[in-house]
């Protein structure tokens, strides 16, 4: 339990340092060459099916650059009628729907979304954005999920009126490749080695590699040390 | 001069882990496993003249061969292109066959094989379209009459230049879309008139018939000595022989033919004395009449023969009747690809004659499969699942059913095989819509029946589903088919009991749909019967049996909306999220769209989940240090996979498909396809081509929750903070190119798990996971201090993995063109059962991790029972002996 809490804190610690962040980085905005990117995102909380019309804008996320925390978000207060209706939403466990809309070159990119009512209320409105960039920086998706668990639970804390948006930025891998370098370096060297003639990894001394070698001899050595004295005395 | 230590080491390492200790003796070959050859779907049947019983086949996969006329046993069978199809099979000159198959859209093969051997003569290419062959001599003549029916091209191949001529231009005026040909004949009708043309000098006869309503088919005899051609129509049949007359061109002469209401299909038999052309028709589901003419039009008396069938026969699509030692003899094809034929050994030439054997060629193209445990056939009276309502009860029949099998000396299991789980009735959906059913012990045909109306979904894919295992003995087993109407493209669920192939409930029809799903939701109450939820386009949920038949389907669903779908949109690349709303309960559920995914500008190759029934035993890996790494089970991640076939790329997603987020991507630059998916427990191991290194890799992800574990009951994709998984990837070269990959399962998944390779030369290779397991690095603990602690905790990394021939399980038994991997667990932990298909079904046994729960076959009883007594008596002895030394001892 305690470390569950203590998990939070961490995620709420980091939460808060890379909005932080975000705002420290208004002023950096010009030194990126990049283009910024708008993420357009609006919900939808009614009882029924979602339609395109039902949707309410409920803000937008200006991120200047993939690399680090460079992102700002600008997130209206919620209404008191609006979260009076997801609240009345979450009593009856509906979903809430987020819908991120991502202009590029090649038109529009609409990412549907969602996640509990009640899950939503219980992690205090404060929710994670995952951007997914491929290796060419475009944005493949966008995952939509809650920072933390019962935050109502416990101490009664009153539910903010304002959505407490995290942002990462996650970059999709160059698939792996077969690492053949480093292998055939290694061959490389045991070749080398053998044409020297000795094996790099036996760092044995020189008696315990030939001691096979050196025990017969020293035998036969001094058995014939040993018989010739005999002659001598004879 | 000594090898270096590591290779030393590698191999040590492999030999150990690899299970090829399984050695077979060549008079094992086919004890523990089973082996099939198929054909696939025939289109041309013709016999041998010099070995009339040899009969000659080509089929549409682009395969010829041969079979035996009295067994239906494959004498021989040549596979061609797999990209190829067959457009023409027949006899060409003497013991020689010709074959002419259409490779791309205007790559056209010609090829001269032996026939008593099926053995390559000669090879030749064109160049040019065509949708029709015919021989005549040495000349082929490849037409093109797909664009103009009226404006027929026609080119001239000559087999001994192997050159062809230019193409020639006819103007046929009575051409519609019957057309057909017969040795040099082309003949074509449109309404009432027809026109024959003459290949080999150019004339043409149009004709009309007055008397007769329009004409619906046109069949020909095919190649041989008597062209014939047979129209057909609302009530009436005409047959004529194609006769050459000098001065007017060719000339139909009428045959007389029985009128019938069924297809009649003619047949040549070449033989030098004797030709005959024959003509067979279906009387009734079970009777098939066959009738001989010889050259001059005329029967041939007594060649009326009726052949009666056992089981009942769709529509024939090919016949080739035959004449031995004053017998006749018919090998015929249906509509369902079930090629039959009756036995002409000279010795009985009676009337009717029976169908004596059959071949199932549709098992060439399976659409589905699962695997039941065959029941046994002494059933117990006492069962356990439906005696645990109370406890007297229970007691009571269980002593009454010890006392029986004691009476009867029968146990609960008829045999060894029952015990284990390793005898299975493997149920196959075929793409032309049979259901087979097959006992995996011997490969024999227990039962097969054709579903009316079949058309396969999108991916040519039709589900099959087990509802019900065979353990709840006193209730049948069943299992649904579930697939698409033809005719309607509505969708349709027929339920069957999986041993015996009868029908356990009507045919049910619903909307035309957009994924279906099983329930692991099995109750008391419902028999056992796991639901099908399935989810039609208009997001219609529909239940198969009815929610309210379903025990704590309705409870569930008012609970939590606890069921989600993950389904392929119409528009390509896009995956969307549905889940059950509860909201709705009434006739029928209503589904809600939750998320959807635009994996775009891209192709979706295919989505790749994990087995719902999966079973893991251990959640981490030890580390050399002794700490643990939780493996991220995520059971809902799929892996989806997409090209972009302008940039050469292929895109790998892992999608939770509940939650909808994407958890990570791999992108490969510069390769294609295809690409092959293992995905199971945290591991997915897959393969693509790359084409700036030309070379095939297998690439192998391990995904890792890391040092501890988020929630350890069960496994949330909601959690929040949201599971980020640590990625563990590495990258292998394969040397050749991959047909299939699939990987080994059993019960508990304590086993080993193997990644199964069907490889492009018929071989199978079983090779360890742990092989492509990704290596990771530990700072901590280095490759020294595991030698130190003796200890291997890895095999050292090595970018090519070898194809040791000692891990191809299916030895010399090769399997072609393989479709597809299947393998199913026993009740023996150690054991897997795995079936192989394509042009091939092979069936073994695998055991991963060798057999550690089974005694050998020579585990010598008599020998553990005398030393065990002779130990228990010695220990007495000496007890006695003791004691007595200690008395004698106390008195002195």
């Amino acid at each position: 339990m305690t470390t569950r809490i203590l998990e939070v804190l961490v995620l709420l610690m980091s939460a808060w340092t890379l909005i932080l962040g975000g705002v420290s980085d208004k002023m950096e905005s010009d030194f990126f060459d990049n283009p910024e990117i708008t993420v357009q995102l609006s919900h939808y909380f009614g009882p029924d099916e979602p339609s395109d019309a039902g949707y309410t804008p409920r803000g937008s996320v200006v991120i200047r650059s993939f690399k680090g925390p460079r992102f700002t978000t600008s997130q209206k207060d919620i209404a008191d009628s609006d979260f009076l209706q997801i609240q009345k939403l979450a009593a009856s466990n509906g979903y809430y729907f987020l819908k991120a809309l991502v202009k590029t070159t090649s038109g529009d990119k609409i990412f549907q979304s969602f996640a509990h009512a009640q899950s939503l209320m219980q992690s205090g409105l404060s929710d994670i954005l995952r951007i997914h960039v491929n290796p060419s920086g475009e944005i493949v998706a966008i995952s939509y999920a809650l920072a933390k668990n019962g935050f109502t639970s416990g101490t009664m804390k009153r539910v903010p009126h304002q959505f407490n948006t995290t942002v990462f930025v996650h970059h999709g891998e160059l698939g792996p490749q077969p690492d053949t370098a480093p292998y055939l370096e290694k061959l490389e060297h045991e070749r080398m080695a053998k044409e020297r003639g000795e094996d790099p990894r036996d760092n044995r001394s020189f008696l315990a590699k030939y001691w096979m070698y050196i025990v017969p001899i020293a035998i036969m050595v001094l058995l014939s040390g040993a018989s010739t004295p005999e002659e001598g005395a004879r | 001069m000594p090898p270096p230590r590591g290779i030393f080491l590698f191999l040590i390492g492999w030999l150990s882990i690899s299970s090829t200790t399984l050695a077979l003796h060549e008079d094992q070959v086919g004890k523990f496993d089973w082996h099939q050859k198929l054909l696939g779907p025939v289109r041309f049947v013709f016999n041998d003249p010099h070995q009339p019983k040899r009969l000659l086949i080509g089929t549409e996969n682009n395969v010829v061969g041969a079979i035996h006329g009295n067994t239906g046993n494959i004498l021989y069978r040549q596979l061609l292109e797999t990209t190829g199809s067959l457009l023409y099979y027949a006899l060409q000159e003497d013991r020689q066959t010709i074959s002419v198959s259409i490779q791309e859209k205007n790559l056209i093969k010609i090829r001269t094989f032996t026939a008593p051997t099926g053995i390559r003569i000669d090879e030749w290419i064109v160049e040019m379209e065509a949708n029709l062959v015919t021989s005549f001599g040495n000349k082929v003549f490849l037409i093109n009459s797909k664009n103009h029916p009226t404006e027929t091209q026609v080119t001239t191949f000559n087999l001994k230049t192997g050159l062809a001529n230019p193409v020639k231009k006819y103007t046929l005026p009575n051409c519609g879309h019957l057309i057909g040909v017969t040795g040099q004949y082309l003949i074509c009708s449109k309404g009432t008139s027809i026109s024959v043309l003459n290949l080999d000098d150019g004339s043409v006869t149009n004709e009309k018939f007055t008397e007769i309503s329009e004409i619906l088919e046109l069949s020909t005899s095919g190649s041989g000595p008597i062209p014939g051609v047979v129209f057909q129509g609302d009530g009436f049949i005409k047959g004529f022989l194609l006769i050459e007359n000098s001065k007017s061109g060719p000339e139909l002469f009428p045959l007389q033919i029985q009128p019938s209401n069924s297809r009649v299909i003619l047949s040549q038999f070449t033989s030098e004395e004797r030709p005959l052309l024959f003509v067979t028709r279906l009387e009734n589901s079970h009777t098939i009449k066959m009738e001989a003419y010889n050259r001059n039009g005329q029967v041939v008396s007594n060649s009326a023969t009726l052949i009666q069938a056992s089981m009942p026969l769709s529509s024939l699509l090919r016949c080739q009747g035959y004449l031995l030692n004053n017998q006749y003899g018919l090998v015929g094809v249906t509509k369902d690809e079930l090629v039959f034929g009756t036995k002409a050994d000279g010795t009985s030439t009676t009337t009717p004659q029976s169908i004596e054997w059959s071949r199932e060629e549709s098992l060439e193209s399976i659409v589905s499969l699962e695997m039941v445990d065959y029941p046994s056939e002494v059933g117990p009276t006492w069962n356990p699942y439906l005696a645990t309502m109370n406890v007297v009860h229970a007691f009571i029949s269980r002593v009454k059913y010890e006392i029986e099998s004691l009476i009867s000396g029968e146990s609960l299991y008829a045999s060894d095989e029952d015990r284990f789980g390793l005898r299975k009735v493997i149920v196959f959906v075929t793409k032309v819509g049979k259901v087979i059913g097959m006992d995996s012990s011997s490969g024999s045909i227990l039962y097969s029946f054709y579903l009316p109306d079949f058309s396969v979904f999108t991916d040519s894919a039709a589900f099959l589903y087990l509802q019900r295992p065979a353990k709840y003995t006193p209730l049948k087993p069943q299992a649904a088919v579930i697939y698409k109407s033809l005719s309607t493209g509505s969708t349709i669920l027929f339920a069957f009991d999986p041993v015996v192939g009868k029908p356990l409930d009507e045919v049910r029809k619903f909307p035309p749909i957009l994924q279906t799903q099983m329930l692991h939701l099995a109750g008391e109450e419902t028999q056992f019967v796991k639901p099908i939820l399935l989810l039609d386009v208009e997001l219609n949920v529909w239940s198969y049996p009815k929610v309210e038949k379903v025990d704590g389907l309705k409870e569930s669903l008012e609970i939590m909306n606890s069921y989600f779908f993950i389904a392929k949109k119409l528009r390509s690349p896009v995956l969307a999220g549905f889940a059950v709303d509860k909201q709705r309960v009434g006739e029928h559920l209503k589904a809600k769209q939750l998320w959807n995914l635009d994996l775009g500008p891209s192709e979706l190759l295919g989505v790749y989940g994990k087995l719902s029934t999966e079973r893991v035993h251990s959640q981490g890996r030890v580390l050399p240090d002794r700490s643990v790494s939780y493996k991220y089970m995520n059971p809902n991640l799929v892996v989806a996979v997409t090209s972009e076939p302008e940039a050469g790329n292929i895109n790998l997603f892992l999608v939770d498909a509940v939650s909808g987020s994407l958890i990570h991507s791999f992108w490969h630059k510069k390769c294609r396809g295809p690409v092959h998916v293992v995905h199971t427990e945290h591991w997915i191991v897959y393969s693509l081509y790359n084409e700036k290194n030309r070379r095939i890799e297998i690439n192998s992800v391990e995904l890792y929750e890391g040092q501890s574990q988020s929630n350890s009951t069960a496994f949330s994709s909601f959690a929040a903070p949201p599971v980020e998984p640590i990625v563990v990837k590495q990258s292998y070269i394969f040397p050749t190119s991959i047909q299939h990959l699939a990987h080994t399962r059993t019960e508990k998944g304590i086993t080993n798990k193997d990644i199964l390779i069907a490889l492009p030369t018929g071989g199978v290779l079983e090779l360890p996971r742990i092989v492509v397991q990704p290596r990771v690095s530990h700072q901590h603990y280095t490759q020294q201090m595991q030698e130190e602690d003796g200890v291997v905790h890895s095999i050292p990394y090595q970018p090519e993995l070898p194809i040791l021939s000692e891990m191809i399980f299916n030895y010399n038994q090769s399997v072609k063109r393989v479709h597809g991997i299947k393998t199913w667990p026993t009740r023996l932990e150690s054991t897997c059962v795995v079936l192989v298909h394509g042009s091939d079904l092979y069936y073994a046994k695998l055991t991963p991790s060798k057999t550690f729960d089974v005694l050998k076959d020579d585990f010598d009883y008599w020998i553990i029972s005398v030393a065990l007594i002779g130990l228990s008596l010695a220990a007495y002895l000496a007890k006695r002996l003791a004691a007595r030394k200690q008395l004698d001892q106390a008195w002195k």
